[in-house]
């Protein structure tokens, strides 16, 4: 009787505990408004402690912490790499580089090379992702793992073999008869064209996969043909997957350096990139500069990290 | 009128064969099966969404065998609906009525929405319908079109028991009010008793019975389709000959007598409510009177379920009170008896 009694009270008193715990916990938590308001005040006069998330056995902990190690390492690296950059040169050299022609020059061409780039990969690779998730043909597998190489493969080499194929005959029918790549700032765009299409169509793929075929087949027997029908059901259905893909591709076309530097060349003011424009500054030892395009690039992909957060609901993650 | 000529296909592993069917002018016409029959194959195949390499399917006399679905005026719903997530309750009704101007358009989708009994819910999105409400709409969506011919794929299949019930009612309302032609895909017999004009029962890509409903549980023609209709007391024999149409019918430890002109092998089936229960040797015409032992006693819903053992095991269907009255359990002794003409042999 004796020992139950003590193992009831003991019981109560953890229940205190608890509940104390859990008292502290929720006003810690709304201090860093991590749960939501009106929760607290519905839940917050019960009696009973609510379910603790969470580990409460040592190895649990233990294992937690270890996993969080590397974690808060890679973290607080890359904070140190990006605030050393900031404070490397004082800020008025950090002004000025940032507002010289140069750096300016760079902004400009990239946004605009990046941009044209997301288009045509978008116009190309819609149709083609579509058609490589609802298709069945011969040899699609095949088609399929040619289309991931740009993925795997690295860049510098994606542009040396562009440069050589503008080389052969077939090439320089097209450079002499339709447009000019070589060393041009259309070679920026076809550069990072080919590199940023096969992500756009690995997403846009997975995205139309998962649209069950059976909406467009309801649209068509409300009197759609199989265009309408793509583009009044399909492709509104597809659009956090075209967002993501569209932020995927500029963001990694605002990047692109190996393909871009093989085929566009590294010139100063013609097809200096703001890749290109770190690692102009860097050979000739301007370091501020570099720091200053750097900061630009760190606030573009802060800019894209926030929108697609916004539009999409989630990172650019593929 | 919906005609289905000698339509064949292969789908994968699975083919549909032969499909002949023909469905009057405002008729409810039910396809039942069980799963992986190709009743929803077929469905596709009239909506135009498989095309068939063999065959020939005509609405009203027009062929469109050969005709995108956009072009063949025949309402959808597809299993669990599909309604357009991306649009609200009304766009998604309207949907289908994008030629008409815009004020006839309102019109017509409160009508719809009237129809169906969807008034409360226009402006909401499709995420926030309940199901049967999802059901309402992707009715009104497929009815927009006036099509000719409307084609519902298992629509109450993901309804809870309740919900099924009256949503039941719902569609023999909204048949008996629009007078459409209605092909309904179903794996639910009971669903397919309560709605159809006829039924066809479909087995392994092929059409094995169409009838009445009535007939379906009165004259199953096939062991499968008794089974799949829920007819009991299926029981094999042989027929020796009879005489004035009335067969001997030898199954094994007994003889039972029906009416029938079909001879050597063949399957007899009594439905349980049929058979007539006495304490003591019945007073009847018929010869097809056992005496056996009650080894099984269940209920049913609001009646009794008994297997009576008398050589073979039979089933009997029987009220409540009955059973109290005569003190019927586990062990009694009882007599059965049913008519001759209640015997089906198939």
């Amino acid at each position: 009787m004796r020992d139950k009694d003590f193992s009831e009270n003991t019981g109560i008193l953890q229940l205190k505990m608890r509940q104390d715990n859990m008292r502290r916990r929720q006003s810690f938590l709304r201090f860093l408004n991590f749960q939501h308001h009106s929760e607290i005040q519905r839940y917050g006069h019960c009696e009973l402690p609510l379910i603790q998330e969470g580990p409460y056995i040592t190895s649990d902990k233990l294992f937690n912490i270890l996993t969080s190690i590397p974690l808060f390492f890679l973290f607080f690296s890359l904070v140190g790499m990006m605030v050393s950059v900031f404070l490397y040169a004082e800020l008025n050299a950090l002004i000025m580089a940032l507002l010289s022609d140069e750096v300016l020059f760079a902004i400009q061409l990239s946004v605009i090379t990046a941009t044209l780039a997301t288009i045509t990969c978008l116009v190309v690779s819609i149709p083609a992702a579509y058609a490589l998730s609802r298709l069945n043909f011969p040899g699609k597998d095949l088609v399929d793992a040619v289309l991931n190489v740009p993925i795997v493969m690295p860049p510098v080499a994606l542009g040396a073999s562009l440069l050589i194929f503008l080389s052969t005959p077939l090439g320089s029918m097209i450079e002499l008869w339709s447009v000019k790549f070589i060393y041009q700032v259309q070679g920026i765009v076809l550069a990072q064209f080919v590199v940023v299409s096969a992500l756009a169509i690995r997403v846009l793929k997975s995205t139309f996969d998962d649209i069950d075929p059976e909406y467009e087949y309801v649209a068509r027997t409300l009197g759609y043909n199989k265009f309408q029908a793509f583009l009044r059901v399909t492709l509104p259905l597809s659009k956090s997957g075209l967002l993501s893909a569209a932020i995927i591709a500029w963001a990694r076309a605002i990047g692109e350096f190996g393909a871009t530097v093989t085929l566009a060349g590294a010139t100063r003011m013609k097809t200096e990139t703001l890749p290109i424009a770190i690692y102009l500054s860097l050979a000739t030892a301007d370091v501020t500069k570099a720091a200053a395009v750097v900061v630009i690039l760190v606030g573009i992909a802060i800019a894209v990290l926030v929108v697609a957060q916004k539009t999409v609901g989630r990172g650019p993650v593929l | 009128m919906i005609q289905i000529k000698n339509l064949s296909m292969r789908l994968g592993d699975f083919a549909l064969r032969e499909i002949n069917l023909e469905v009057q002018e405002k008729e409810y016409f039910l396809i039942l099966g069980p799963t992986g029959s190709g009743k929803t194959t077929l469905l596709k195949c009239v909506a135009g969404i498989y095309y068939s390499a063999e065959g020939e399917i005509r609405i009203n006399g027009r062929d469109v065998t050969r005709l995108p679905p956009e072009k063949r005026e025949i309402g959808y719903v597809p299993q669990d609906y599909k309604l357009f997530p991306h649009l609200t309750v009304k766009e998604n009704i309207a949907f289908g009525l994008r030629n008409k101007k815009s004020l006839n358009r309102e019109d017509e989708v409160s009508r719809l929405m009237d129809l169906v009994g969807l008034c409360h819910v226009s402006k909401r999105c499709i995420k926030c319908l309940s199901e049967g409400e999802r059901q309402r709409v992707a009715l009104a969506r497929a009815l927009a079109i006036q099509p000719k011919l409307l084609l519902l794929d298992e629509p109450l299949g993901a309804l809870d028991a309740r919900m099924k019930e009256k949503l039941q009612t719902e569609l023999k309302r909204i048949h008996e009010q629009t007078e459409r032609t209605t092909i309904h895909v179903t794996h639910d017999f009971e669903e397919a008793l309560d709605l159809a004009d006829r039924i066809a029962v479909m087995r392994n890509g092929r059409i094995v019975q169409v009838s009445e409903p009535d007939d379906l549980i009165r004259r199953p023609n096939s062991k499968f389709v008794a089974e799949f209709v829920g007819v009991e007391n299926i029981l094999k024999g042989t027929i020796n000959s009879g005489e004035n149409g009335t067969a001997r019918i030898n199954l094994g430890a007994m003889e039972i007598f029906a009416h029938t002109g079909k001879t050597g092998e063949a399957y007899v089936s009594i439905r349980p409510e049929d058979v007539v229960l006495s304490k003591n040797s019945p007073k009847t015409t018929t010869r097809n009177v056992f005496e056996g032992i009650i080894t099984e006693v269940s209920k049913r819903g609001y009646l009794t379920c008994l297997k009576v053992d008398i050589g073979v095991p039979i089933t009997v269907l029987t009220t409540q009170s009955l059973c109290r009255d005569m003190k019927l359990t586990t062990g009694s002794a009882v007599y059965i008896s049913f008519e001759e003409a209640k015997v089906h042999v198939f």
